[in-house]
């Protein structure tokens, strides 16, 4: 699991430690929600949202969140768009193959639970019966504002992380 | 003589543990869950096929060489170059001849078309 | 142009009939690739379509040709069994029918002879049996 677990539970039996330990939260928090690099996985049309909410006019840039193509450089996946069963196996690889700590955004109906889809004989009921999910944003196609919003609720989830109880 | 070394070696010091203590900090405070299926090589998520080897071209090993070639050139060139005021009209005469070598190689390879890239 | 068709391949016309644009045809299996030469000749060069309609009783494939100069269309529907039909492939004629026909075959079971590669291209490699039936219900509850 790593040093960093083990650090921290000695480091709170000193006296003051705790101190330390939400001081070195706070800033790798901080460090991980202000520069989310999500991997490009728009599969339908919520990939245009997620395009439009990336460009000039809503922006994405300005929260430190820079799309990465490949999913060893990229921290959250934003599952944008129908995922049929085709296609579900391809999913599960990149999730894997993405580095800790990682997270996943369901963008629109379709990733949440399958959408307009529902009960279809191709299409996976929501991507998570794929992979773990950490924020679901619903809408058809969600608004940029709405996918804007997801990120920060993101950056909160961040923010209430710790070294001593990781979640991702 | 003693406190100019000293300048250096607080240099490398300096410069050594800012590398180490980064890489150090960063080591004990992330995550870590190796996984078989984190190693499989990226093929945009699906199972890779064909070997991971390709072809570099030949151009590159050509261009590497005579980089390394003029820059031994250069290397050799800086000391001449504080110490050609006070060695005198030999020392010049000598690293023209040194150029001249080397420019005739070079003059060679660009005949042969070795710096055209296409 | 209709007069022209009965002449090639009277007996095999099912029925034709001018709808707008379209001209809609039924024709008899034997018949398909011979008509679809005769429409791509007169300037129906562009194979927008191939799909087919399960009636309960038959299947229908259906061609639509269209003429890129003209706009016209023609619409070809041939019919053959609901299960384990089979059809003359197309793709000597028109090189775009390639991948439809596999849709077709995909969804609704008809094969394509003569058809260069003919295997599932949306569903998965094992998938069993073939969706877009009318015998195979559409929500599972």
């Amino acid at each position: 699991m790593g040093v960093a677990k083990r650090l921290a539970d000695m480091v709170v039996l000193v006296p003051g430690g705790e101190f330390i330990l939400t001081k070195v939260d706070y800033v790798l928090n901080w460090g991980r929600a202000s520069s989310i690099w999500p991997l490009t996985y728009g599969l339908a049309c919520c990939a245009i949202e997620m395009m439009a909410t990336a460009a000039s006019r809503w922006d994405l840039d300005r929260f430190g969140v820079m799309y990465r193509g490949s999913p060893r450089q990229a921290d959250l996946m934003v599952v944008a768009g129908t995922v049929t069963k085709k296609m579900a196996p391809v999913l599960r690889q990149l999730y894997d193959q993405m580095p800790e700590p990682k997270y996943v955004l369901a963008m629109g109906g379709c990733a949440c639970s399958g959408g307009p889809f529902h009960d279809s004989y191709s299409v996976v009921q929501g991507v998570d019966e794929i992979v773990p999910v950490d924020i679901y944003v619903p809408g058809c196609p969600p608004r940029p504002e709405a996918l804007i919003d997801g990120i920060y609720r993101l950056q909160e989830k961040m923010h209430r992380e710790s070294l001593r109880s990781r979640e991702s | 003589m003693d406190n100019q070394y000293a300048y250096v070696v607080v240099f490398a010091l300096v410069g050594a543990a800012f590398v180490i203590v980064t890489l150090v900090v960063a080591w004990a405070l992330r995550p870590s869950r190796p996984s078989r299926e984190k190693l499989v090589p990226y093929e945009s998520g699906i199972v890779p096929t064909g070997d991971a080897w390709g072809q570099f071209n030949l151009r590159y090993y050509i261009f590497a060489l005579l980089f390394v070639l003029f820059d031994v050139e250069s290397a050799y060139l800086f000391p001449w170059a504080v110490r050609v005021g006070k060695l005198g009209l030999f020392a010049v005469a000598e690293m023209a001849i040194f150029l001249a070598i080397l420019a005739f190689g070079l003059a060679y390879a660009w005949r042969k078309g070795l710096l055209r890239w296409e | 142009m209709i007069d022209n068709l009965k002449a090639e391949i009277g007996e095999d016309i099912e029925s034709a009939e001018q709808v707008g644009r379209e001209l809609r045809l039924r024709v008899r299996p034997a018949a398909l690739v011979a008509c679809c030469r005769f429409c791509k000749e007169r300037g129906y060069r562009y194979p927008a379509d191939i799909t087919a309609v399960d009636t309960g009783s038959e299947m229908r494939v259906v061609y639509r040709l269209v003429s890129l100069e003209s706009g016209e269309h023609v619409v070809i529907s041939v019919g053959v069994p609901r299960t384990g039909g089979s059809l003359p492939s197309v793709t000597g004629v028109f090189k775009g029918a390639d991948w439809p026909e596999r849709e077709v075959y995909d969804l609704f079971g008809v094969r394509f002879i003569g058809h260069p590669d003919l295997r599932r291209i949306l569903l998965t490699d094992d998938w069993q049996g073939f969706p877009l039936l009318k015998t195979v219900p559409a929500q599972s509850k």
